[in-house]
């Protein structure tokens, strides 16, 4: 184990020095002013930007420059917005815990959601429950999510009115954002009115979850069938089952452990259909999350806060890949063997 | 056939809907959707609509406002003025104990002065001012109604009157001064901010003297204020009032009908008529004095020739497009001056649909075969132009018609507004907002040489005989001689049109039915200060 | 004698795409995604033919009607107008040249160099390899819609700009499946026997590794193509994509959510077809899949 989380550790450090120098070599594919891009500081004539000039070091060579704007990247100095002059990285931050919440809430629905449908499916092979959830999850998987999302708000905040059309919570609910989870916030706010509030915010918060949660709920669903189906061709299963064992019990404990590993494997996969997802799902219900802000970014041209929110998100989905490799290689040592055999 | 099924709905949400708030935060709150975010929180610094909505009558007072009903002057924070040396010098006395916000990050220790007064005006007058630069530097209300270059200098007499010395003698300078943008900063507040060392905090962390005051803004998401308890009028009866930025209309009159808004900016009433939005949203009219044009940009060809603009104004077909973008509640505009103007003379269209003749003068021109430009449309509603967007699409294909290819380019509000001032543009559709009922507000802030250096000039056009024209319009004192006067500079806008009149658009406001007191002024931006939410009104 | 006849009874076994083709037939619900795909490429084919109207053309008499069968709507307009006055079925049908076309176009681009570079990559070893590997597995794991955002965001957001983000975008996912192919298939008993018989590199990519990986290839593509178009269509839909007025379907349905209170049938219609598109895809792409995975089975 140990020697294969050193391997991942090493790729994850080679892949975000990789990132950083993409991000760093976006300051000047960008049009405009390189110092500009990177730092928000306008003007060429005014002390700012000389200063700051001088602090990135844009008079001496490339490396240089960019040995600077890791340093700067490592203090948490990323720039200033060119639209509201605030700091990247503060509001970065807020907006990471408002994606973080729909994206961990989407994942928890889709894993609740999707694991049992997907290993009923199997155990119904080609019986019509089977056809039908795979026939619905075929369709579900091939719906834009824009599209999907415009669906849902026609139907459930227009028409039926279960839930409002748009945001995180009812703006008169003054919680200060301290995380950017609109839940976290409230349970750490100090107001009287928190149960309220909170009730408030579950209300705005179901339908962009469980939009979110659609697509990989679909793939899930797919991954665990075929993954118990294969594991019930397996020869210990066959063995438990001529001893005796009961259903359940094949399921619970030999069935399912062993079914999980392809779909841990893939997970990775997932977790970046998720983050798309994502930043459609945030555009259409105004979410304050990470995608919103950085399509609105590209609108306004704001390029420090475009590269603060590609980074940020670059790195979520890279983290989130090494854990679940590391949590895969943990939990089935078997594969751990796969070293750049060659 | 959706409305059986909405109207079933809408009585849902009516009585007991899952969007029910805590009932203290829902009494004393009120929420109102706009447009867009504000460039900064003083309207000093900028002439957008969205920025005096958000800031100016809420945050802020005046030295004197206007009544347009009765047409005067009524005091505000000045409770008297008076006139000397023949109408150059004005001379205000202040009203005792107007007590400035208190916020967590600044406590007043004294009531409204002069000093407050005469710190707000000299801060765009004087370049030389410590705040002159702050922010930006750019004062284009200022510049471009000519104030700037009128008033000689403001000085406190004692520390409850101010002097305004002028240069010369103007109709317009009270009018001016009860405009959203002349409010009254507080200078102990920027002096505490360089003794910081933050003074860009003076336009971002505002304190004035009005009913609300600044609790927090979240870009594209929210503005929120307090109410002010010390408020000279006595605190409003709103505690809570929250600007929920929602660019897309379409959301925001879903908002409203669901709830989730109060009021809304720029409601689409054409659908809502449509759709019976009645019991719980009530519309109402206001009368406004705008219009919406297409401006050439004089400075780059084809557009510096008086045919090629000729050309393009009878390529358009606008009657049909003030059906369209308007549904009929808009005026087709023959001139600058909207029909509410006392100076406005009724006149036939210069520039009916023509195509051919458009054709030819463009051959006339020397451009037998077309060209190509560009059309900047904004990308949100404004008071002249419910939908820039699909005006712009629409002029686009009257444009293919005789040859010219156009495309249409927009941004985000506020870079698309920068991006306008800075010239980048081949043609945009615009449109102005009277701050004051004279007519020399309709034509100098979009037509003269200084308006076209301080960037609210789109066509960006100077011409010194239309500059002259305008000035002597103004030093005339006679009305009648003042109407004959401009009526002979609306006719000479439009032989060299360089811009072309679209249409002048009716305002509406639609609110919640149990929201009474939200003023739309003609001349304003949207006030607060006297809503209130009634309990248990009947449906 | 020598006659040729053609009365000759032998038995003759299917060959392994026959076989594939056998099965799809018997599916019925892989044989209508098979119709209804081909329809709509009929119909991106043929749309000046088909279209009633020009998709540009406005109709000022005729803002936002519903569809036909509406007692609003109009026969002219059987699905009803925009809030420009533009037949919706005809937008529909040209744009299926936008959603369908151009990511169909992209795709193969980006089939052709990722299988080259993949194909290449397959077949060096050492290093190399492993870290285009590494270096491939972190760049698939950055969703394509942020690659392609970011790619915009410099260049601006045209036609052009849109085909080449795309295009840039799916050329990893093909380099990643074709050389895993290659790999596994490298080390087989029969590349051996032609290796060892002296075929030059070129010959094996070619002639002997190739045809064997071929139904890698076609799952890679339907699957590249499915996300071509919702990538598309996304940019379209977040206005970073084609411009108006061209009738791409995700830019038909952002400009529709303005307008989905009062007109909510210009917001069905090109998600229908975007859906259609989508789905007969998929479950072409699946039934290939499970067919192949039959046929090693």
């Amino acid at each position: 184990m140990f020697r294969y989380s050193l391997s991942r550790i090493l790729l994850f450090s080679i892949t975000l020095w990789l990132l950083s120098i993409f991000t760093f070599a976006l300051n000047y594919w960008y049009p405009g002013d390189p110092l500009t891009n990177m730092s928000g500081v306008v003007g060429e004539m005014t002390t700012a930007y000389q200063q700051e000039s001088i602090n990135r070091a844009m008079d001496s060579t490339i490396f240089r420059q960019y040995g600077q704007y890791i340093a700067h990247l490592v203090e948490g100095n990323w720039g200033i917005s060119l639209s509201t002059q605030e700091p990247v990285f503060t509001a970065m931050r807020h907006h990471l815990g408002a994606s973080l919440e729909l994206i961990i809430l989407g994942s928890a629905v889709a894993i609740v959601l999707g694991l049992p449908l997907g290993t009923y499916a199997a155990l119904r092979q080609r019986q019509w429950q089977d056809k039908l959830i795979m026939t619905l999850s075929l369709s579900t998987y091939s719906i834009p999510v824009f599209w999907f999302a415009q669906l849902a708000i026609l139907l459930f905040a227009i028409q039926l009115g279960w839930s409002p059309i748009a945001g995180q919570i009812h703006p008169l609910y003054a919680i200060e954002t301290q995380t950017g989870s609109i839940l976290l916030d409230i349970i750490l706010s100090d107001v009287d009115y928190r149960g309220a509030a909170f009730i408030n915010a579950l209300q705005h918060l179901w339908l962009p979850t469980l939009v979110v949660a659609l697509i990989p709920l679909t793939m899930l669903i797919r991954m665990i069938r075929s993954a118990v189906l294969d594991t019930l061709q397996l020869n210990h299963i066959k063995a438990a089952r001529v001893r005796g064992l009961s259903d359940t019990t094949i399921l619970f404990k030999h069935v399912l452990p062993t079914a999980i590993q392809p779909v841990l494997r893939e997970a990775g996969l997932q977790f970046s259909v998720l983050v798309t997802n994502i930043i459609i799902v945030e555009v259409v219900f105004n979410w304050p999350g990470l995608g919103g802000w950085l399509v609105k970014s590209i609108f306004e041209r704001d390029y420090p806060v475009l590269q603060g929110g590609l980074l940020c998100l670059a790195m979520l989905i890279l983290v989130a890949n090494f854990t679940i490799d590391l949590l895969h290689a943990w939990r089935y040592p078997q594969t751990r063997d796969v070293i750049d055999a060659d | 056939m959706k409305t059986p099924l909405l109207l079933a709905a809408l009585s849902l949400l009516a009585g007991c809907g899952p969007l029910e708030l805590h009932q203290d935060i829902n009494r004393d709150g009120l929420v109102f959707c706009s447009e867009g975010n504000p460039e900064s929180f003083n309207p000093q610094l900028d002439t957008s609509g969205t920025t005096v909505d958000a800031t100016s009558a809420q945050l802020y007072d005046r030295l004197i406002e206007y009544d347009a009903e009765q047409q005067t002057f009524v005091p505000s924070l000045a409770h008297k003025w008076e006139t000397f040396d023949g109408g150059r010098r004005y001379r205000f006395h202040l009203r005792p104990n107007v007590q400035f916000h208190q916020t967590d990050w600044f406590t007043p220790t004294r009531p409204l002065q002069a000093s407050d007064v005469v710190f707000s005006f000299t801060r765009w007058l004087d370049p030389h001012h410590d705040y002159h630069k702050v922010n930006g530097g750019q004062y284009p209300f200022f510049r471009a109604s000519g104030l700037m270059r009128l008033i000689e200098r403001v000085e406190s007499v004692n520390s409850t009157t101010v002097d305004f010395v002028l240069t010369r003698v103007d109709s317009s300078f009270l009018a001016n001064l009860a405009t959203d943008f002349a409010v009254i900063l507080s200078a102990e507040y920027a002096q505490q901010l360089t003794q910081q060392g933050t003074p860009e905090l003076l336009d971002r962390h505002p304190i004035g003297t009005g009913p609300f005051q600044f609790i927090e803004f979240r870009k594209d998401l929210l503005i929120r204020y307090g109410a002010n308890a010390n408020y000279w009028q006595g605190a409003p009866a709103i505690k809570h009032l929250v600007y929920s930025i929602t660019p897309n209309a379409n959301k925001r009159m879903l908002k409203l009908i669901t709830g989730e808004c109060d009021v809304i900016a720029y409601p689409l009433v054409t659908q809502l008529e449509q759709r019976d939005y009645k019991p719980p949203v009530k519309v109402t009219q206001t009368s406004s004095p705008n219009i919406a044009f297409w401006a050439f940009n004089t400075e780059r060809p084809p557009f510096d020739q008086a045919l090629v603009r000729q050309a393009l104004a009878h390529a358009i077909n606008r009657p049909a497009i003030v059906q369209t973008i308007y549904n009929g509640q808009a005026q087709l505009a023959t001139g600058m001056l909207p029909s509410t103007s006392w100076a406005y003379q009724p006149t036939a269209t210069d520039y009916p649909y023509d195509p051919k003749r458009a054709r030819e003068l463009l051959r006339q021109a020397g451009y037998p075969n077309g060209f190509a430009m560009t059309i900047w449309a904004a990308p949100i509603q404004r008071v002249y132009n419910p939908n820039a967007l699909r005006m712009a699409e629409l002029i686009q294909a009257d444009l293919a018609q005789i040859g010219v290819t156009a495309s249409i380019v927009s941004y985000e509000w506020n870079t698309f507004r920068q991006r306008l001032a800075r010239g980048e543009h081949d043609t945009a559709l615009v449109g102005w907002v009277a701050d004051n009922a004279d007519p020399d507000n309709f034509l100098r802030p979009t037509l003269s040489c200084s308006a076209a250096r301080s960037g609210t000039n789109r066509a960006l056009w100077c011409d010194a005989d239309f500059d002259q024209q305008l000035l002597s319009a103004i030093q005339s004192t006679d009305p009648q001689d003042r109407q004959r006067r401009y009526q002979a500079i609306e006719t000479y806008v439009m032989q060299q049109v360089p811009l072309v009149p679209i249409a002048s658009s009716l305002r509406f406001q639609a609110h919640q039915h149990n929201i009474f007191g939200v003023e739309l002024p003609p001349y304003g931006g949207i006030r607060f200060v006297n809503a209130r939410r009634a309990e248990h009104v009947p449906l | 004698m020598r006659t040729k006849s053609n009365i000759f009874y032998q038995f003759r076994a299917p060959s392994p795409r026959q076989l594939i083709w056998r099965q799809f037939n018997d599916n019925p619900i892989v044989v209508t995604a098979y119709y209804v795909l081909a329809i709509i490429m009929l119909a991106m084919l043929f749309a000046p033919i088909l279209a009633p109207y020009s998709p540009e053309q406005q109709f000022n008499d005729a803002i936002s009607l519903p569809p036909a069968w509406h007692p609003e709507g109009e026969m002219r307009f059987v699905f009803g107008t925009d809030d420009l006055g533009r037949d919706i079925l005809s937008r529909v049908l040209y744009g299926a040249r936008y959603s369908l076309g151009y990511p169909l176009l992209a795709t193969i681009i980006a089939a052709v160099i990722g299988i080259t570079i993949g194909a290449w990559a397959g077949m060096s070893r050492g290093v190399q390899s492993s870290t285009l590997t590494h270096f491939l597995d972190v760049v698939l794991s950055i969703p394509s819609l942020l690659l392609a955002l970011v790619i915009v965001a410099i260049l601006g957001p045209t036609l052009h700009t849109v085909m080449i983000a795309i295009t840039l975008v799916l050329i990893p996912q093909f380099i990643h499946s074709v050389h895993n192919a290659f790999y596994t298939e490298r080390s087989k008993e029969y590349v051996i026997a032609s290796k060892l018989n002296g075929c030059s590199r070129n010959y094996l990519l070619r002639r002997v590794i190739f045809p064997n990986i071929t139904s890698v290839v076609v799952i890679q593509f339907t699957y590249a193509l499915s996300t071509a178009i919702l990538d598309i269509a996304a940019l379209g839909f977040l206005g970073l994509g084609v411009q108006a007025p061209a009738p791409e379907w995700g830019t038909m349905l952002a400009r529709s959510m303005e307008h989905m209170y009062l007109s909510p049938w210009s917001m069905l219609l090109p998600g229908v077809a975007l859906f259609m598109t989508v789905l007969t895809i998929n479950i072409l792409g699946d039934s290939l899949h499970r067919a192949i995975q039959q046929q090693d089975r």
